[in-house]
């Protein structure tokens, strides 16, 4: 999965949010290292949506502006927690490595 | 906004995220960030955004551009290396001899092989972008040289189109591993025995193009065999014009 789709599921994981909202989880979450512009951002989110993956909550008008509000979905859900355990694998087994384990047989 | 179609119901949604998003930038981080609104603008309204089925379709069609674009540029460049190794005068004195026009079009060439090679092992946007420079560099040297080209000019034609295909692959959309090793395997195998018969080394003739079409027909079994074959196969099909264009001249 692209590093900015995981990243979109990531800040709807605790929380529904709104386009601008998921874009400042983002940068929050990576500190300032994934900033993504407005053309990118809505192409993964309608990728997700697309996909399954996330879906939208309900519709709301701030300030007389429409905005739609998203949230993960069951599947987007499933995804996302196949992707931390792969990740946890991954950097468990970094983390042995330099401790100075050495690599399973295979 | 008017560059979004109409179906499209979120636009001013994102307008307004837009607005929210770039109020603090700097001029030039704005302008990047509007030219980047553009891009999704226009990829939405030609159904090449990567939800769509275009996007999805160029996505699989644009690793197999990028190495037909890598084999055609290696067998080219093995050419022009052949013609200057095998000639009667030392490789260093043809080298020095080298006309701007002649070191322009291998300038192009290795671009094409080297952006192809580079997208498909690790920088996919860096390589599909200089592969595009060289695929178009190649295309409009035609009007500069048509005498390097065949006198109907298919292989300018394919090189466009190619390009076209690879731009076409929404951005961020790194190709998946196993189409972009089958692609570089394709490469690979459609290259190397051009490469030792201009070099003299290789028995079996490659006349007529016949040998990037047998691969092509190769990659195009392997690809059917997967789960998404047909997708695939045409995927490969509108990826492989360059390969076509040889073959076609032939006839």
């Amino acid at each position: 999965m692209q590093e900015l789709a995981l990243l979109l599921l990531t800040a709807l994981a605790n929380e529904s949010r709104h386009g601008y909202a998921i874009a400042q989880e983002v940068k929050a979450i990576t500190d300032g290292r994934v900033a993504p512009r407005t053309g990118a951002l809505y192409g993964a989110l309608d990728r997700l949506l697309a996909d399954g993956l996330i879906a939208v909550e309900r519709e709301e008008v701030v300030g007389g502006r429409a905005r739609r509000i998203f949230a993960l979905t069951a599947d987007g859900r499933g995804r996302l927690e196949t992707e931390a355990e792969r990740l946890a694998a991954t950097a468990q087994e970094m983390r042995r490595r330099l401790a100075g384990g050495t690599a399973p047989a295979t | 906004m008017r560059l979004y179609p109409a179906r499209y119901q979120a636009a001013a949604e994102i307008l307004d995220v837009h607005r929210e998003m770039t109020m603090d930038l700097s001029r030039l981080a704005r302008l990047r960030a509007d030219a980047d609104l553009v891009a999704h603008a226009m990829r939405v309204r030609l159904g090449l955004d990567s939800a769509s089925a275009g996007g999805r379709f160029f996505e699989l069609a644009a690793p197999f551009a990028l190495a037909v674009a890598a084999a055609c540029g290696g067998i080219e460049l093995m050419r022009w290396y052949a013609g200057v190794a095998i000639s009667p005068g030392s490789t260093w004195s043809q080298l020095a001899t080298t006309d701007l026009r002649q070191g322009l079009h291998v300038v192009f060439l290795l671009l094409m092989c080297g952006g192809g090679i580079v997208a498909l092992l690790e920088y996919w946007r860096f390589g599909s972008r200089l592969s595009v420079v060289g695929l178009l560099g190649f295309a409009a040297f035609w009007f500069v040289a048509p005498g390097y080209y065949e006198e109907l000019p298919l292989e300018v034609i394919a090189a466009v189109l190619t390009a076209l295909v690879i731009l076409a692959c929404p951005p961020q959309r790194r190709a998946h591993r196993k189409p972009a090793t089958v692609a570089g395997a394709m490469a690979a195998i459609a290259w190397f025995p051009s490469a030792l018969v201009l070099t003299r080394g290789f028995v079996v003739s490659t006349d007529y193009g016949a040998w990037p079409l047998l691969t092509l027909i190769l990659t195009g079994v392997v690809c059917y065999a997967r789960p998404s074959g047909l997708r695939t196969l045409a995927a490969l099909a509108v990826a492989s014009p360059l390969f076509l264009a040889p073959a076609l001249i032939s006839l």
